[in-house]
């Protein structure tokens, strides 16, 4: 119920403002915004933080340079120090000697006293103390000393750079003129040569400085001369330009540092800006350098290489430091990135519409300028090199890149190493593309090839560092680890946000809560969202930065292994493909390897997701898995399909053994397709490894010449022994599965024998082969990938029921029932507890001693025996027939 | 079940004494009304005052879950159809069904105790001529700000202009025993009101004069806007911390997800008390109107979220081992 009376208008409104901002600062806050005078005063305070701030940091650069300059004057005094403290020595024992044995004086006093003419030597010993005419003199000659050292040093330099740098840009002559130990140099020598004007002075106007003043300024000239040799032989840096730029990295470093969160005013933008552009210009002044280098060819190689390893330092050192600076700092470029119409805001959709403009892009930050500038430059190293025939500078460069593709990885910068890799797989493709080893003499062609192949294997094994580096750091990083950094994090403190070295996705998260629990803390006074709340949040950046993860490594890996080794092989640089399938595999190997460890991480790390409506993101190992396997699927595929330009590559011990590793590998596949029942595959590899198995004993034969006959015919009957195998496995994998695998080998063999002029001859060689092989008492080299095969086999039968183990054999009574399997050829192999016949015979006697042209050839005892017992199990099945018939 | 609307037979004399009026027609300017008003005509307070009255009971008919119950205690069918007669509102929807019809009463009531601080009703009696004895009862809103009080008695306080137009006196006199209160509990009225006035003020003061010309406002005064944009959204907020107003998703993009949601359980727990309390001043009316007219009966609501849900949904939230969808699927009315 209302009552009468009313306050003014304007006292009330006075009065309820009054309420109104004594109840809510931010309320108040709000409104003062409508005054000009408060955006005024507000501009004031922060002009006159910022003059502050600017004027601190000049301070604190000082003291920075101040130091810098102690630790210079410190190691050149090390150096000096030695030559110095034996002149001071020296000087000290003569003066001792002097004072206490005066030789000199007793023995002119002597020669004086015994020799008239030596009368005069008398006068030449000092009679009196200090005279300050000679100290002027000498003083006088110091100061003369110092003009004089920074007379030559200065021509010295002009010389150097007159001749080298006449043309150079303004950057690189900035960077000349910054160099450190010299800068320290002239300020001491013109220190010295000011002290020795300032005490001449004083002896000029009669005033005695004393014997300290003396020691001092001669100390100094004695330091200036002994410096001035190391410095002589540092004037010849001038010359490599590259050396002279050494300091560049540190100074890039320490600017990234002052932008993370151990810097002065982090979160200023105008010093992120301040920093970026200091960084921007070190880099400019490298970028020069090489310019310098590629047009002029003024760099040597080694020079070349000593920028290389700087630069890969640097982005080790960077990669470290990069999580510790915020995601919206200036310190990352701004790039423009334009707007997508359909996702675009509709208020500025309207505002392009209303003004029949298009719209505006946006500045977004490049997290990886630096990365890409550096990245550049490492590229122009590797051309330079190249360009000066310096391919084992080159290697060396791509090898210390491997390593920092893998500290990358390790520092949850895949993206990083991505982008660096990209570099090195370009030089890579570059060099296989470019080698023409045709062109070459047979020395040179080994040695070349060799060294492009090494570039290419290393570009192979970058790709596996960044994926082990990543894996290990995952796995260290437990769900426990990783909930103690994201408990460790104090959202009202900036900094806490960037110390625990978590990848850039989490460090977003952790950033999103930051500007949440902000509003929180202003509105309500305190962070009102729970701890497991921000934990999720977080490991949902850090399950998006793995998943995301995994996808750009498998992308990579195809793009890497298949794309390359496909397209190499389209190329005819079958040695390149070769290499790249080799590591292909490798990585392939130990990527299914990770999945499943991967897997059991990121279900470890689900444990964090407390509510199941937060978006989260899923990681299908499965289809990883599968994903990975069809790029090992590709890599056969190109093995299979280069067995030709392999087979007529160069043979040198310098080149790994291409032709080897095909037949290995294929001879694997046939078999692997066969138990995994791939028809197709099987098709595809059987052929080709049919080829090369052919091919491989004519290498053998090379490789082998000299050694003894039974070595040589040991090893070179060995893939006649691993294709009849395969061979006799695809009747057997044919009868077991139903599987047109033997139709496959059977047209190979068909067609291989249909060409030969004599195939009678070879028939016979072959059956002999094996009965040679089966005379030899001893395990043979591939022996155990053989019996390897044929447990494998034996399993299945095992697991199919068909087959018992070594006691439950039909050789040793079996306690089963009767074996139903309607071949025969599985039913007299089933009978054994262990095979009881090998492949290699089973194809002899059921293809080969069939065949016309064998007629009268005595095969092995193996062979005969397996087809007789073969012949038993067709009578007897026969036999069962007809009494089922009956 | 749906029942026949009780109509009023022309030949029942009413006990009403007040009077409505509208204060514009005769051009009187009413301060507390203008005052009050504002709450309305604001876009922020209207707002808070739409989300308030909308979602304060879910409407009869078009929730897709299950209806809430009205319950009439001791149940009688005939003072059930009483009671839903005599619930008169704005919305005309089922108003033969006494949940419909307290839905209407409970939202029109909410809006005008919201915005005026209070609502206050008369209760109306219709008798035959016969034997004077009530028959029928309905609750008559009285025009804001017009009821005083004078040493315990009140009278409807009539404009000089408006009464002579109407032929009345200045000053009715209405007996206490029919006059009906319903105002929000004490602990929430300082918070309601201060709300209100806050957000009267931000929805005034939306982008200062100066900043028009965002170029000029930006060279010449330094005015930084998305600053200002934010602690636009941070004065907001807080105008509505103590209710647990989110204004609508305006707040979205700055706020946690948690924070949100915890807000959200907050204007809940409001909405329930201020349902509570409604009901609770209604069947006081019922108790006095039944005393009148001989009958018992006072309504109870299932089938709403009650304060224990809203306590419970907290607890599930802070400890994070539910949904935040079904944490608040309670509260839902759809």
């Amino acid at each position: 119920v209302s009552g009468g009376g009313h306050l003014a208008p304007r006292i009330r409104e006075f009065v309820l403002t009054v309420l109104r901002w004594g109840h809510s600062p931010l309320q108040r806050r709000y409104e003062l915004g409508f005054y000009t005078q408060f955006w005024q005063l507000r501009n004031r305070w922060y002009r006159s933080k910022f003059w502050l701030n600017k004027r601190l940091y000049g301070v604190l650069r000082g003291a920075q340079t101040t130091a810098e300059s102690t630790s210079i004057l410190f190691s050149l005094g090390r150096t000096v120090a030695g030559q110095l403290i034996a002149a001071g020595l020296l000087v000290g024992i003569l003066a001792f000697f002097d004072r206490r044995f005066p030789v000199v004086t007793i023995l002119t006093e002597w020669l004086a006293q015994h020799w008239k003419p030596a009368h005069a030597l008398g006068s030449l010993l000092p009679q009196k103390g200090l005279d300050s005419s000679i100290t002027a003199t000498t003083l006088s000659t110091l100061a003369q000393i110092s003009g004089l050292f920074l007379g030559l040093y200065f021509t010295a330099i002009s010389v150097v750079a007159g001749q080298n740098y006449a043309k150079v840009s303004t950057e690189i002559l900035d960077a000349l003129v910054r160099e450190k130990v010299g800068n320290l140099y002239i300020r001491v020598v013109a220190f010295f040569g000011a002290t020795s004007l300032i005490l001449l002075g004083c002896a000029t106007f009669g005033y005695n400085t004393g014997y300290s003043n003396l020691v001092l300024v001669m100390t100094l000239g004695i330091a200036s001369v002994f410096s001035f040799v190391e410095l002589g032989r540092r004037a010849f840096y001038f010359f490599d330009a590259a050396k002279l730029v050494r300091f560049l990295a540190n100074e890039i470093l320490q600017a990234a540092r002052a932008a993370t969160d151990a810097g002065f005013l982090w979160l200023d933008g105008a010093f992120q800006d301040h920093y970026r552009k200091q960084a921007d210009n070190d880099v400019r002044i490298y970028e020069d350098v090489i310019l310098l280098s590629d047009q002029e060819n003024r760099l040597e190689g080694r020079s070349l290489l000593t920028l290389a390893l700087q630069f890969l330092v640097l982005l080790e050192v960077y990669s470290e430091q990069k999580k510790r600076i915020p995601t919206k700092s200036l310190w990352f470029e701004r790039v423009y990135r334009h707007r997508a119409w359909l996702t675009t805001e509709e208020s500025r959709v309207n505002l392009a519409i209303g003004t029949g403009t298009g719209l505006d892009p946006e500045y977004v930050p490049d997290g990886l300028w630096f990365e890409k500038r550096i990245g550049n430059l490492l590229t122009r190293v590797l051309k330079g090199l190249t360009k000066r025939a310096d391919i084992a500078r080159a290697i060396t460069v791509c090898n210390r890149l491997q390593d920092t593709l893998g500290v990358l990885g390790k520092e949850f910068a895949v993206e990083e190493a991505l982008e660096l890799f990209q570099r090195l797989k370009s030089f890579a493709h570059e060099m296989a593309t470019e080698t023409r080893i045709e062109d070459s003499s047979a020395f040179d062609k080994g040695h070349q090839l060799a060294a492009s192949l090494g570039v290419a294997d290393v570009c192979g094994m970058g790709f596996i560092a960044i994926l082990l580096g990543f894996a290990n750091r995952l796995e260290d990083l437990s769900v426990e680890r990783f909930s103690r950094l994201v408990d460790a994090v104090d959202f009202r403190r900036p900094r806490t946000l960037y110390r625990g070295g978590l990848p850039r996705k989490v460090v977003e998260q952790l950033e999103y809560l930051a500007k949440g629990t902000e509003f929180e803390y202003r509105v309500e006074g305190h962070q009102v969202s729970p701890l497991w709340y921000c934990r999720q949040i977080a490991a949902l950046g850090m399950v998006r930065f793995f998943a995301e993860t995994c996808d750009s490594l498998l992308r990579e890996l195809e793009n890497t292994y298949a794309v390359a080794a496909e397209s190499l092989s389209t190329a005819k640089r079958y040695a390149f493909a070769a290499q790249i399938v080799q590591r292909g595999l490798e990585a392939c190997n130990k990527f299914h390897f990770r999945i499943e460890r991967f897997d059991r991480w990121f279900k470890e790390f689900s444990s964090l997701r407390l509510v199941s409506d937060i978006p989260w993101t899923e990681f299908d190992a499965k289809r990883a898995h599968e994903r990975i396997e069809a790029v090992r699927g590709r890599l056969l595929s190109v093995l299979a399909t280069s067995v030709a330009g392999t087979v007529a590559l160069p043979t040198s011990d310098e080149i790994p053994d291409y032709l080897g590793q095909t037949y290995v590998m294929l001879a694997e596949e046939c078999s692997r397709s066969m138990v995994t029942g791939d028809e197709s595959a099987f098709a595809k590899f059987f052929s080709a490894f049919f080829g090369v198995s052919i091919a491989v004993q004519e290498r053998l034969r090379m490789k082998l010449e000299g050694r003894d006959v039974k070595t040589v015919l040991v090893y070179m009957t060995e893939p006649i022994e691993d294709l009849l195998g395969i061979s006799g496995y695809a009747l057997i994998y044919s009868e077991l599965d139903k599987k047109n695998f033997w139709d496959v080998a059977k047209n190979s063999w068909e067609q291989y024998l249909s060409r030969l002029p004599d195939t009678g001859t070879v028939i016979r060689f072959l059956i002999g082969t094996i009965s040679y092989r089966r005379s030899l008492f001893a395990i043979l080299p591939r022996d155990l990938k053989r019996t390897a095969w044929t447990q494998d086999l034996m399993n299945r039968l095992r697991q199919r029921g068909l087959s018992g183990d070594l006691f439950d054999s039909w050789s040793h009574g079996r306690r089963g029932g009767k074996l139903t399997h309607p071949s025969a050829l599985i039913r007299v192999l089933a009978r054994q507890s262990f095979l009881g016949a090998n492949p290699a015979d089973i194809f002899v006697a059921l293809y080969l001693m069939t065949r016309p042209e064998a007629s009268g050839v005595e095969a092995s005892r193996s062979v005969k025996d397996f087809a007789e017992r073969m012949k038993r199990e067709e009578a007897k099945s026969h036999l069962e027939d007809e009494e089922d018939e009956t | 079940m749906r029942k026949m609307r009780r109509e009023r037979p022309k030949e029942l004399v009413s006990t009403r004494k007040s009077v409505w009026y509208y204060p514009e027609q005769d051009g009187i300017v009413s301060p507390e009304h203008d005052d009050r008003n504002v709450f309305f005509e604001s876009l922020q307070s209207h707002m808070f005052i739409e989300d308030v009255d909308v979602q304060v009971i879910p409407y009869v008919r078009l929730s897709e879950k299950e209806p809430f119950r009205v319950e009439l205690v001791p149940p009688s069918e005939e003072v059930e159809s009483l009671v839903a007669g005599a619930l008169k509102s704005r919305d005309r929807g089922w108003r033969e069904e006494l949940a419909s019809s307290l839905a209407d009463f409970v939202r029109e009531c909410t809006q005008s105790v919201i915005t005026a601080g209070e609502a206050i009703y008369e209760i109306v009696y219709f008798s035959s001529l016969k034997d004077e004895k009530p028959v029928m009862f309905q609750l008559e809103l009285i025009r804001p700000f017009t009821l005083k009080c004078r040493r315990g008695k009140y009278y409807q306080e009539i404009p000089e202009k408006v009464a002579e137009r109407l032929g009345i006196s200045q000053s009715i006199d209405l007996p206490q025993e029919s006059i009906l209160i319903f105002r929000l509990p004490p602990e929430l009225r300082k918070s309601v009101e201060l709300t209100l006035r806050t957000l009267v003020v931000l929805s005034k003061k939306i982008m200062p004069e100066f900043a028009l010309n965002f170029a000029e406002a930006a060279s010449k005064f330094h005015y930084d806007s998305s600053d200002q944009l934010y602690f636009q959204k941070l004065a907001l907020a807080h105008a509505g911390r103590a209710l647990g107003w989110n204004a609508r998703s305006l707040l979205t993009e700055d706020m946690l997800e948690f924070y949100t949601l915890k807000r959200q359980l907050l204007f809940e727990r409001f909405k329930i008390v201020v349902r509570n309390s409604i009901v609770e001043t209604l069947n006081d009316g019922l108790k006095l109107a039944g005393r009148r007219m001989g009958f018992e009966g006072r309504v109870c609501l299932h089938g709403l979220p009650t304060l224990s849900d809203v306590e419970k949904a907290e607890y599930e939230l802070e400890s994070g081992n539910k949904a935040f969808g079904d944490v608040l699927k309670p509260f839902l009315s759809k």
